[in-house]
């Protein structure tokens, strides 16, 4: 059987095992910080991503899973490491992590053909996510759900 | 998008041959990290603080081991860290898409730079081993006949006179807190050995482990 071809791939053989052998297609629920009105970053891995440009000290920072989606289990987990994460930052810092992160998550219906995934955190429910070529997870929202009330703050589920 | 305005008096290359040890705030890239210079065991941070759309900010700034090793212990937070050592120079330096732009020296800090008051989150790091023998490595180099600092991470290391002494009794006074490395035997060795090496020469001190059940600790060393 011919391999799947991964989007990104001609980054993804510059590093050694990538995506690792640990990583499985999957058909679940998953969640991903988005922005409401979906921009094009919404869905690029963070190594692709050009504006903002990366915190890359060296080449160490350029890993495997810089080249695939963050995306978390449940939508308790998405809510509190976005909200631990923004609300460590410095003031003046927050409203850049929204910029850069988004203000509200969706909920996209994983199937096997999407890609694999792996690397899970067992703490914060967060897993890293490597597209197939012809995978589209953006076709795959089911629900978008805000982050912030009306009044600003973080909405706790 | 905008970043502060920086005053500088003085462009002055860091002069230090800095080693990257591990990253002690990491998300989705690094936000704070620990670097050593080589030469003289320093540690000094880098601590993502600003960026526009081409480049990110680091502010680069010397902290004293020991505080270090007290905020990895969340005994003090990173404000406390910063303030470790009081007359240092701090750097910027500016990073765009993997590239050094610029790295200068600033006299004064934008209040909005300082460091923020929370403490360490072991979940937010990475490669923390590294950094636990860093500092160890400093606390053995820098041994004084007046210098005992021994950090949390001997807690399982009890201290007993030698038989000389004709006593079995602990020096409690001696026994010093807290962190374990209970998934790091070789890293226990290192410690032990730092620590004898820590002894004067005329000393004659016995360090065991105090043996746990069900550890990976559970197994006694003599020295």
């Amino acid at each position: 059987m011919q391999a799947k071809k991964f989007k990104y791939a001609a980054y993804l053989c510059q590093s050694q095992n990538c995506p690792p052998d640990s990583y499985i297609e999957m058909e679940c629920d998953a969640y991903r910080w988005i922005h409401s009105t979906i921009t094009k970053n919404d869905f690029l891995p963070r190594n692709i991503i050009q504006n903002p440009p990366q915190r890359i000290l060296d080449d160490s920072d350029l890993m495997c899973k810089g080249y695939g989606l963050s995306l978390f289990d449940t939508n308790g987990n998405a809510i509190k490491t976005y909200t631990k994460n923004y609300s460590k930052r410095r003031a003046h810092l927050r409203q850049s992590f929204i910029t850069e992160y988004g203000d509200s998550f969706c909920l996209i219906k994983i199937e096997s053909s999407d890609g694999l995934g792996g690397d899970k955190n067992k703490e914060s429910g967060h897993f890293t996510f490597h597209e197939y070529e012809d995978s589209n997870l953006e076709e795959r929202i089911i629900n978008i759900f805000n982050i912030f009330d009306d009044d600003g703050k973080i909405i706790n589920n | 998008m905008m970043m502060e305005k920086l005053l500088t008096t003085n462009k002055s290359a860091l002069d230090s041959n800095l080693v990257r040890i591990a990253d002690l705030i990491y998300f989705e890239g690094p936000l704070l990290v620990l670097y050593q210079d080589i030469q003289n065991d320093n540690f000094y941070l880098y601590d993502w603080v600003d960026h526009n759309n081409d480049l990110n900010r680091w502010l680069i700034y010397r902290v004293d081991y020991i505080a270090l090793n007290e905020y990895i212990n969340g005994k003090i937070n990173q404000f406390e860290l910063y303030n470790s050592i009081k007359r240092k120079k701090k750097y910027i330096a500016e990073i765009g898409k993997n590239k050094l732009h610029d790295i200068f020296e600033i006299d004064d800090v934008p209040i909005k730079y300082l460091p923020p008051e929370e403490y360490f989150d072991i979940s937010d790091s990475n490669n923390i081993s590294k950094v636990k023998i860093a500092i160890l490595k400093v606390i053995s180099r820098r041994k004084s006949e007046n210098e005992y600092i021994i950090p949390h991470a001997f807690s399982n290391i009890r201290i007993r006179r030698d038989s000389q002494e004709k006593s079995n009794n602990y020096f409690h006074k001696n026994q010093y807190p807290i962190t374990t490395f209970k998934h790091e035997l070789s890293s226990v060795k290192i410690i032990v050995e730092y620590f004898n090496q820590l002894q004067p020469r005329n000393s004659n001190i016995k360090v065991r482990f105090n043996p746990q059940r069900n550890s990976i600790l559970n197994k006694r060393i003599n020295v």
